[in-house]
């Protein structure tokens, strides 16, 4: 069954669609409230997965390791949520790391930013054109963070398979139209969905593992080979090279470690973690 | 009854997706006919109008205000098409031309990159390699183009009512969803939206009889009132209203003219 992924720039939007739709088509629907399934995993808090969270929507550049360690928690539970269940996701930046999976649907919601709404101000002001440069501002630092976590700009519109206007189409009819796109056999699990999906999972739970020990680095995983890509010098690559394996045998389904040593991180590739 | 427009990136098979949603909604289908039309209307050649569209102005350019005109004058023709309604318009910048009409809808169909480069490849027998960067090339001219004309991105959704990215979908699914989208009650021509398809095409008309004299005007009409906006010297602003007068006498759907000058014209000002 498809699984929907929801996002706009208006919270409350989002978590009102995702939530008609779960109750549509009779799906999971995964929010902010699942962030206490994730705090029970890895035994961590609400609070620290949720600042994590929030760091993606601040105007904050850097992260630290606390917040990168939280988010990949977030991402590892969020994309096995995904292999078990018909999921409609909000919420948890679901829509930054899951990405070309043809079964999951990511659906952007076209809505003026609701703060801008509420402070709207005569614009002779030139205050909400200031306004509307913040907003700006924070939704370019927030898909372009420190340690290329997330570098996709969500404001991108190629992005995502569909994009519905709020204001124009109306909440009803998008809730329907989204139902009748899950409904559609492009949007059915095929074997190699499944196995891309598994992939992410895969690389996902490497970098939960590796990030305690390590920063700047990126993982993929393709049939059971892990390419880790770090940022060290050729010297400290052996050494390097042999604590990820050492690391890398605590999950049994990757069969394969590569370690590839780099002076920078290029761009994300498809289906890689970070 | 509306009126679509259909935004498309370069081989991303929006055309076929057009042409199939305008023969299943009875709908006039036009692209390449408004650019001809203002070309005989206004004696400009093709290939200048062609570029208009396609290419940022120069400096020079942006001084003699050549290829403002040159888009204002495909404007215009669109304009006129498209207050018949049931109209499909596929091409370049419908979505902007029209963009405070309320029954329109506008559509973008993106594709992914790997299948633009393909159809490319295809299609020019040029390898992988060379056909992505014909295509980046195409990205940046057009993104350039929004951004000095109308000073917005063109791959920013909140410019378009739906976007669909193709290759998730055939173009029948891509189809169905646009003919059920313009089904909806929004995009039906009401009295108040017709209004505003009645002020867009009175205030092309007016422009199109100020704008050899005064190139830099911009105009824009609201319930038949017309406002002019300009920057010049008092001198120009008194023949500006001499013109507006005249074009206002021969049209009786025009119920006063201001000219306002020095002042920032609104955002629906065309």
């Amino acid at each position: 069954m498809t699984s929907i992924l929801v996002s706009s720039n208006d919270k409350t939007i989002t978590t009102d669609i995702a939530k008609q739709l779960a109750e549509k088509l009779d799906y999971t629907h995964l929010g902010e409230q699942f962030l206490e399934d994730v705090a029970q995993k890895y035994n961590t808090t609400d609070e620290k997965l949720q600042k994590a969270l929030n760091w993606l929507i601040s105007a904050k550049l850097l992260s630290n390791k606390s917040i990168d360690l939280h988010l990949a928690y977030i991402q590892e539970a969020v994309l096995e949520r995904f292999l078990t269940d018909n999921v409609v996701c909000e919420g948890l930046g679901a829509h930054l790391y899951i990405k070309d999976i043809s079964h999951i649907l990511n659906v952007r919601i076209l809505t003026e930013n609701s703060d801008l709404k509420n402070n709207r101000l005569d614009d002779k002001s030139g205050y909400l054109k200031n306004f509307r440069k913040i907003i700006d501002k924070t939704n370019f630092i927030r898909t372009g963070s420190s340690n290329n976590i997330f570098i996709y700009d969500e404001n991108d519109s190629s992005f995502y398979d569909i994009a519905l206007n709020l204001e124009k189409i109306g909440l009803e009819n998008i809730v329907d139209t989204i139902t009748t796109m899950a409904k559609n056999r492009k949007f059915k699990p095929m074997t190699y969905s499944r196995k891309m999906l598994k992939d992410l999972i895969l690389a996902s739970k490497l970098r939960v593992l590796l990030l305690p020990r390590f920063i700047d680095f990126q993982v993929e995983t393709k049939d059971g080979t892990a390419i880790v890509t770090i940022k060290c010098t050729k010297r400290q690559k052996a050494k390097i090279a042999g604590e990820i394996k050492v690391i890398a045998n605590a999950i049994p389904d990757i069969k394969f470690v590569e370690v590839h040593a780099v002076l920078k991180l290029s761009p994300l590739f498809k289906n890689s973690t970070t | 009854m509306a009126v679509i427009t259909i935004s498309r990136g370069s081989y991303s098979m929006g055309r076929e997706i057009a042409e199939r949603v305008a023969k299943r909604l009875g709908y006039e289908c036009i692209s390449r006919e408004v650019l001809l039309e203002a070309s005989d209307k206004y004696n400009v050649s093709k290939n200048k109008l062609e570029k208009a569209l396609q290419e940022s102005p120069s400096l020079m350019e942006k001084l003699t205000h050549d290829k403002a005109h040159y888009v204002f004058y495909i404007q215009s023709m669109l304009v006129k098409h498209v207050a018949k309604d049931n109209v499909l318009y596929h091409g370049f910048a419908g979505h902007l031309f029209l963009k405070k009409i309320p029954h329109v809808l506008k559509v973008r169909i993106i594709a992914d990159i790997e299948n633009r480069i393909d159809v490319l490849a295809k299609r020019e027998n040029v390898t992988k390699v060379k056909a992505l960067s014909m295509i980046k090339k195409i990205d940046q001219q057009r993104r350039k183009w929004t951004n000095r004309l109308y000073r917005a991105d063109p791959w920013d959704p909140v410019l378009y009512d739906l976007l669909i990215k193709i290759h998730k979908y055939d173009i029948d699914d891509a189809v169905e969803l646009i003919c059920h989208s313009i089904s909806l009650d929004h995009f039906k021509t009401t009295p108040e939206s017709k209004r505003k398809m009645d002020d867009l095409v009175l205030a092309t008309r007016c422009k199109t009889a100020l704008i050899n004299s005064f190139p830099d005007i911009f105009v824009v009409s609201d319930y038949g009132n017309i406002l002019i906006y300009s920057n010049t010297t008092e001198t120009n602003v008194r023949k500006i209203k001499k013109l507006a007068d005249d074009f206002a006498s021969a049209k009786k759907t025009v119920n006063s003219i201001e000219i306002h000058n020095n002042v920032s014209p609104p955002d629906n000002a065309i």
